[in-house]
């Protein structure tokens, strides 16, 4: 199973996140602690989910204003997004 | 104990608040938003179950614009000192409690200050209030319910007001969440203030800013948000700007249960069941020889927060008799709201107060008004 990683600087963001997939979208998710080799501006978290759902999150985040520093593969880290 | 100082801090709470708090204690209550082990993101997604049930609860969508305070002062501290600006003019109520007007006054080396009058039943008269309104006015900080003698304040009036003139508008809601209905963005409040530990059934040490402006507040403290690590200089994303160090996750799962508790009764209900047991107080008062209502004297424009005095015993002296005599819990003197008084008429008697919550009932207050009759 592939996965990515979507990086946030605030834990807040990340739960709206993760709670507004689950709600509207039924799509599960975990957080985790965003990886050093992320460049990230410092500690932070990310939304682990399944990469075919990539998408729904980036439009979502856009859609709602909201701050990300990128969705990232979870295999190598590369930016996807 | 018949407990009658609601207006001060509910008592007793709700069950699931004080089960929620204890779970939270003993099952995971490690730091939210910095670590990620599994006790951790339990924390962060608990707290952030709050922000969204308190975000629904008054009507906002970004549950990221609800920030976590100790208690409505500091709520209302954040706004008054992270918004006004040299020369800029503020105008309060005399209903307000000193958390706003020793906060407002404190600046006035720097900003103009102005007090809307009240009538003597407490309420507001708009239009003197909005003749105070000036070119440099920047702020409204309104109380939404007097915490003297339960008086509620023209809220979404002034908002309109507010909103026309461009001005700033700063409800607190201390004596009114949990118990009047508020949508800040139907009634156009930019900012709300309101303590976790009063009407929303939550632990003291708990309080709540919900911010509805794009105008948002300087940060009163700085520090570590958990994120955005590596710059010096505080994030400017909600709530990380206005929430520096741990949060009080225990009172804030308690908070949650409080306000889930409030949607599973129902707000309305909530306020029958206070008018049902105001309008008994007052209609016993009214019959109780040398006994005075202050403020409105029926129950329309008012919460269940009723203050009386006795023309021949000092305030203190009824509530302590009825404390050491019958158990009954009153606060009594100035309620940190002296120039109430001077509006109301009781600068010199200060008041007995007495103040319900869901949990009082219609034979409590026949023993209150038993104890008054035997003075």
């Amino acid at each position: 199973m592939d996965f990515c990683l979507v990086v946030f600087a605030s834990a807040t963001t990340v739960n709206r996140v993760k709670s507004v997939l689950l709600k509207k979208f039924q799509i599960n998710s975990e957080i985790v602690q965003t990886p050093k080799a992320i460049p990230a501006k410092g500690c932070s978290y990310s939304l682990k989910i399944k990469t075919e759902y990539a998408d729904v999150v980036w439009n979502l985040i856009k859609e709602n204003g909201l701050s990300s520093k990128g969705i990232f593969r979870e295999s190598n880290f590369e930016k996807i997004k | 104990m018949i407990y009658f100082d609601n207006a001060a801090t509910t008592w007793p709470k709700p069950a699931s608040v004080v089960r929620a708090m204890d779970e939270c204690m003993n099952e995971f209550a490690a730091n939210p938003g910095r670590s990620a082990h599994s006790h951790a993101i339990k924390s962060s997604e608990k707290v952030y179950e709050c922000r969204e049930e308190i975000a629904e609860f008054f009507g906002i969508d970004n549950p990221g614009n609800v920030i976590f305070t100790s208690n409505a002062t500091h709520s209302l501290n954040i706004v008054i000192n992270g918004v006004l600006n040299e020369g800029d003019h503020v105008i309060c109520t005399v209903m307000d409690h000193n958390s706003v007007l020793r906060t407002t006054f404190s600046k006035t080396k720097k900003i103009e200050l102005s007090f809307s009058k009240a009538n003597p039943d407490g309420s507001l008269n708009l239009t003197e209030f909005e003749s105070l309104i000036k070119t440099n006015t920047k702020l409204v900080v309104m109380t939404h319910v007097s915490n003297v003698c339960g008086t509620v304040m023209p809220a979404k009036e002034v908002a309109d007001i507010c909103k026309k003139r461009n001005i700033l508008f700063l409800l607190d809601a201390s004596q009114s969440a949990g118990i009047v209905p508020i949508n800040i963005t139907e009634m156009g409040i930019d900012y709300l203030a309101a303590p976790g530990h009063k009407g929303l059934y939550g632990p003291m040490g708990t309080g709540i800013l919900v911010i509805n402006s794009k105008v948002i507040p300087k940060p009163l403290i700085f520090g570590g948000t958990g994120s955005y690590s590596k710059e010096l200089s505080q994030p400017f994303e909600l709530p990380d700007r206005l929430e520096s160090g741990t949060l009080n996750v225990p009172g804030i799962c308690g908070l949650l249960e409080g306000v889930r508790f409030i949607k599973a009764v129902g707000i309305q209900q909530i306020s029958k069941h206070e008018k049902e047991l105001t309008s008994w107080l007052l209609d016993g008062l009214e019959e109780t020889k040398n006994i005075s209502v202050v403020g409105k004297k029926n129950t329309v424009g008012r919460t269940g927060v009723v203050s009386f005095v006795h023309s021949s015993m000092d305030c203190t002296a009824v509530s302590a008799y009825l404390d050491s005599e019958f158990a009954i819990a009153t606060r009594s003197m100035y309620h940190c709201a002296y120039p109430s008084h001077v509006a109301l008429g009781t600068k010199d008697s200060g008041t007995v107060r007495v103040s319900f919550s869901l949990f009082n009932t219609i034979p409590q207050v026949k023993l209150l008004l038993y104890a008054l009759s035997k003075i």
